[in-house]
């Protein structure tokens, strides 16, 4: 019997592979029209989205007019407003510099509805600091993202796709589970026959 | 489009035996267009020289394949063709609906094992097909609200990954903020996708690829009193810049990479 298996698609051995720099990299996404999803391991960002500068006093390569809105996403309960400090597009996995401005973008989901933006100026010749305009974006609702009123319903469905379900955490789950997994051997006298701090009297 | 041409070909030269799926969808593939080449004309100039066809004939037959058989429904290949959905192995309905999809919807079989139980699938980097599928997907005023429906309805059964912090959320997030943002000044159940130009037809924008401005978008996304929060600096900064995604693309590794000799290597997915 014939019966067929799934696997990932690992289009960068299969289809097409080329050394380019970040500015083609960032180019050719920009011609298809294409946004990147980024690998799970990558480090710092989620997502990619190509951003070109139509201005007639840059230079006339395409190459010179890219940047990039990187994007980081949480699903956790707390806040990770501090978050959006931490993405840079010169970490070594990246490596995205550009003299032109960037977006860093962290959408904090299951957060409460907040808006904070920032635009530092204070150093202008640095690259990280007056150049990148970070957005901290908490909360998928219609205060924090107000075109969700345009589209009745939509949000609801899209909090439903942020996060799996937790386990619950109550003291009795967690104590109900451990005697699940290891049976009565948790309670605190097996435990301390294991550590040898309690003897057994023999009759 | 010379580009586009190239990598085609770069694909069909190294993988001719196994990826005889993508010369039918060469067609699709072609289109992409930058403005910025020296002749706009250029675009759509491979469907030119066919007879008989023009950019509506091209899209209807985008939207035909898309939605597959009358009675089937593509809600999940149009959400998979532009978010890039990932499939979960090891559901039980994986493969059927792969395989569905398939035969159906458009997606690509790029290959199988010699014994062929396993198959690599995919929906690759096509802007036109995105642009058919965002049509569909914004045809009427519930249709989307029912596709995110059926994907949560497939999510909670398991059958599609929704990432470990909520990236699949975010790509629906910001994706369909662009595509309501395009149509915002469009009159409802408008069947126009391309931006008009009454003078020549080829040299029309699709709505889902052309420029956005930044500083709109955001407002838009955002609020009216996002830029007032930004600052005006930031709004000027910002002044010339655009967006035009039309759809996600996954990449299989880091956007970058050390080479052994010090160069930093980008690697290009799916295109």
């Amino acid at each position: 019997m014939s019966y067929a298996l799934l696997a990932r698609y690992d289009s960068s051995n299969l289809l097409y592979r080329d050394s380019v720099s970040t500015e083609e990299w960032t180019l050719r996404h920009w011609h298809r029209t294409s946004a990147v999803q980024c690998c799970h391991y990558q480090s710092l960002v989620d997502q990619m989205i190509p951003i070109f500068f139509d201005d007639p006093a840059l230079p006339l390569s395409d190459g010179k007019r890219m940047s990039q809105i990187f994007i980081s996403d949480k699903a956790g309960q707390s806040s990770n407003e501090p978050g959006a400090s931490f993405i840079t597009r010169t970490h070594h996995s990246i490596a995205c510099s550009s003299s032109l401005p960037f977006i860093a973008l962290l959408l904090d989901l299951n957060g409460k509805t907040k808006l904070d933006v920032t635009f530092p100026q204070k150093e202008p010749n640095h690259s990280e600091t007056d150049q990148c305009l970070r957005i901290y974006a908490s909360g998928l609702t219609e205060e924090t993202f107000p075109f969700l009123h345009s589209r009745p319903g939509v949000a609801k469905s899209l909090r439903g796709l942020i996060s799996k379900p937790k386990e619950p955490m109550s003291d009795e789950y967690l104590q109900a589970q451990a005697h699940l997994k290891f049976g009565r051997r948790m309670d605190g006298s097996h435990l301390r026959w294991e550590e040898q701090s309690q003897t057994i009297e023999l009759k | 489009m010379q580009m586009v041409l190239k990598n085609f070909l770069l694909i069909k030269s190294r993988h001719s035996d196994i990826l005889l799926d993508l010369v039918d969808r060469c067609l699709f593939n072609v289109v992409i267009f930058s403005r910025f080449q020296i002749d706009q004309s250029y675009r759509w100039k491979s469907m030119m020289n066919v007879d008989n066809q023009d950019v509506n004939s091209i899209f209807a037959m985008a939207l035909l394949k898309l939605r597959g058989p009358r009675g089937s429904d593509p809600a999940l290949a149009i959400l998979s063709q532009r978010f890039a959905l990932d499939v979960s192995f090891g559901h039980p309905d994986a493969v059927s609906y792969v395989e569905k999809e398939i035969a159906s919807h458009l997606r690509i079989c790029y290959a199988t094992t010699k014994d062929r139980t396993w198959s690599f699938t995919g929906y690759p980097s096509e802007p036109l097909v995105s642009c058919a599928a965002a049509h569909i997907l914004h045809e009427n005023t519930t249709y989307l609200w029912g596709a995110l429906e059926a994907l949560r309805t497939k999510v909670d059964e398991g059958l599609f990954e929704i990432g470990q912090s909520g990236e699949l959320t975010s790509r629906l997030l910001l994706l369909l903020a662009k595509d309501t943002y395009v149509r915002k000044n469009l009159p409802e159940n408008s069947q126009s996708y391309t931006t008009p130009d009454e003078d020549d037809k080829w040299r029309s924008d699709l709505i889902d690829c052309q420029q956005v401005s930044i500083v709109k978008f955001l407002e838009y996304l955002f609020g009216e009193s996002f830029w007032t929060r930004a600052g005006h600096a930031a709004k000027e900064a910002f002044h010339h810049a655009y967006i035009n995604f039309s759809h996600w693309t996954p990449l299989d590794e880091p956007i970058s990479h050390k080479s052994k000799d010090g160069y930093v290597l980008c690697i290009v997915s799916k295109i």
